[in-house]
């Protein structure tokens, strides 16, 4: 049973392989010639403005995960369930409907309560 | 190109026979909330969301008679959905743009359909020939129904109806009666529905998050209030690491047994290849997570705290509703998944019934905030409901439903009466603040104490015929000690049970108190209560058959 998993297996072997081979051979065999600016630290090409620790974050950024994360369970959802739509025949298009139905109340509801407003 | 699509698809594929009457009560609650949350962002379109609702419901209801096999068999739902469908519109014209009030009487509607399908269930679907109880398997093992579904189904539509009357005013008072109460109470207890039902893990793990989510959400109700703020965190928090408990356990199970539906593994755990050291690591994290639930010593902590922090409607919800679906579902899943493994859980759990009852009758003597004499006093009838699971048998199945009953209308009728209360002082209720009640309302008074006389379990209540089951169930499966425990513990609960009793009665205010009379809908809601603690009290034959009869499991 366990030997359905092996290319499962397989391809975390490789992923992390190929991850920790280049960070190794880049450091390896690449040139170095360090100066101040290549030191800096980089974030999004600024100067990071202060230090994360301690720093806090608008409630806002809550809301918006929140929102991301019901599209993305949707988006999960959806990709296997369409690929095997075929099979599933009536079954699965009545439940995918009553699924996105009952998430797009969500929406107008987050939607109605102002949840994509930032002000 | 679809229309090509869904004609291949008819062709090929039949569509499946979902049994609808298997989950038909949880639909009119479940709709209700996602329509009335459309509602609370509809602002002055309210009757743009209502009327496409009622067109829809109408239909729905018009097809179901139409398509019943023989004719008149789907009158009822049918009639449900239609007159559901026309109350839409006509609420939100009656209550013009009010949209607590609209949503109270939606939601109260909604309840009402799900009784009646309910007891439509009962009659015509599960006793197709006779009295007796035919328990049917449904959603490809999902869903069980049979007795102690069909039991929980009416606990906990019953308790959450009669928690809408008795909150509306107070939500009101409090300025909390945001238009989410309903809808959250409404998908509350639709998940505690589909726990007394589930009959596979995974069924049951999502109604108790589904029932757990909505309650971290009404304990913090009201936002401004830092001891509600700390309810629903405590609760979260807690609640959350049970849940992850209680998961892990399901998992090791499924390790064991290869397999998540509840009568299966039952079948599994007996084998001899089934590695019993990892199911019984399994049960004892099922334990722990269904024993936090339910708040059994020592996994209670979070309890007093949380209902008194509360609002109180909440609070008299999560006591009868939480507790009713919590034991449901424990006794489904130790008869019917673990029976075989009786050897392991039945000390434990007789252990922890006796701990429980001792702690919560002992440490509610030494409160003094009502609330939390009764948070501690619901710990304590967790213990008593356990011993008819202890028993492990018909009768105490049968027992532990009845109690769970009686325990949920006594609660009900005792938290309303401190609404009341509550409404009057406009803020908590001390033991001290109970002096000379009895003498500036004596009505309620009355009820209150009359409610905690059936806590108490003094005969002519409902609380003494739910006492009197349980033990009778223990006694008869050998477990005495735990019994003379019990009358143990109910003779220190009955001590601060009268004490209450006595505040009101026997003690003079220092100075009176004049607040608000209680509204319609909490003298409506407080009456009813207290007359069905009198009518479970006085004739429990009905419902204690329909108990006995629970006592049928889908195996």
């Amino acid at each position: 049973m366990l030997s359905e998993y092996l290319p499962i297996l397989l391809l975390f072997v490789i992923a992390s392989a190929f991850a920790v081979g280049s960070l190794v051979v880049s450091s390896l065999v690449g040139p170095r010639a360090p100066n101040p600016t290549k030191l800096a630290a980089y974030e999004s090409g600024n100067e990071p403005l202060a230090d994360v620790k301690g720093t806090r974050f608008s409630v806002k950024f809550y809301m918006v995960a929140m929102l991301f994360l019901i599209f993305d369970i949707e988006a999960v959802f959806l990709y296997p369930w369409a690929v095997v739509l075929r099979e599933l025949g009536w079954f699965g298009l009545v439940n995918m409907t009553v699924f996105v139905l009952v998430l797009g109340v969500a929406f107008v509801y987050e939607i109605g309560r102002g949840g994509l407003e930032w002000d | 190109m679809l229309a090509t699509f869904l004609a291949q698809t008819a062709a090929t594929t039949p569509i499946p026979d979902v049994a609808w009457s298997s989950f038909a009560p949880e639909l009119p609650p479940t709709i209700t909330a996602l329509v009335l949350l459309l509602v609370a962002v509809a602002r002055r379109r309210q009757l743009l969301v209502a009327v496409p609702t009622a067109l829809l419901a109408v239909a729905a209801g018009v097809w179901l008679i139409a398509s019943g096999e023989t004719p008149g068999a789907l009158v009822v739902p049918g009639a449900v959905a239609i007159v559901l469908g026309i109350l839409a519109p006509a609420l939100v014209v009656a209550t013009r743009g009010r949209t607590s009030l609209l949503a109270a009487w939606a939601a109260a509607a909604s309840l009402v359909a799900a009784l009646v399908l309910t007891v439509w269930q009962y009659l015509t679907v599960l006793t197709p020939d006779g009295p007796t109880l035919v328990p049917q398997l449904a959603m490809a093992d999902a869903i069980a129904n049979d007795g102690i579904a069909v039991f929980t189904r009416l606990v906990v539509y019953l308790s959450a109806l009669l928690v809408i009357p008795l909150g509306y005013g107070y939500l009101q008072d409090r300025r909390i009666n945001r238009a989410e109460v309903e809808p959250l109470l409404l998908l509350a207890v639709v998940g505690m529905a589909a726990l007394g039902s589930a009959n596979d893990l995974i069924t049951l793990f999502i109604a108790l998050e589904l029932l757990s989510l909505a309650l971290y959400v009404l304990a913090g109700l009201a936002r401004r209030d830092r001891r509600s703020q700390e309810a629903s965190l405590k609760y979260f928090v807690t609640g959350s690491v049970a849940s992850a408990i209680l998961l892990f356990g399901m998992a090791l199970i499924y390790v064991a047994t290869g397999t998540v539906t509840l009568p299966e593994i039952g079948a599994a755990v007996g084998l001899v290849t089934t590695p019993r050291f990892v199911a019984a690591i399994g049960l004892a994290l099922i334990t722990v997570g269904i024993g936090f639930k339910v708040a059994l010593a020592p996994f209670h902590l979070w309890t007093p705290d949380v209902y008194q922090g509360a609002p109180t409607n909440v609070t008299a919800f999560m006591a009868a509703g939480t507790k009713a679906a919590g034991f449901a579902a424990a006794l489904r899943l130790y008869l019917v998944a673990f029976p075989d493994l009786e050897a392991l859980w039945v000390p434990v759990l007789a252990v922890l019934a006796a701990l429980t009852m001792l702690y919560g009758a002992f440490l509610a003597v030494v409160q003094h905030d009502v609330k939390r004499i009764l948070a501690y006093s619901a710990i304590s009838h967790a213990g008593f409901a356990t011993i008819g699971l202890v028993a492990n048998s018909d009768a105490g199945l049968s027992a532990t439903l009845w109690y769970l009953l009686t325990y949920a209308v006594s609660t009900l009728t005792a938290f309303g009466c401190v609404i009341v209360l509550e409404r009057r002082r406009r803020g908590e209720v001390t033991l001290a603040d109970l002096r000379g009640v009895g003498r500036s309302a004596p009505a309620i008074a009355g009820i209150l104490a009359f409610a905690l006389l059936s806590l108490a379990g003094i005969p002519i209540t409902a609380g003494y015929v739910g006492k009197l089951v349980v033990f009778e169930a223990g006694i008869e499966a050998g477990f005495t000690w735990l019994v003379l425990v019990g009358v143990l513990a109910s003779v220190v609960a009955a001590f601060f049970y009268l004490r209450i009793a006595g505040m009101m009665f026997l003690e003079d205010s220092p100075e009176p108190v004049e607040g608000p009379y209680p509204s319609f809908g909490l003298s409506v809601g407080v009456t009813v209560s207290a007359a069905l603690v009198l009518y479970l009290g006085i004739q429990p034959e009905l419902l204690l058959r329909l108990a006995t009869d629970a006592g049928v499991l889908a195996r």
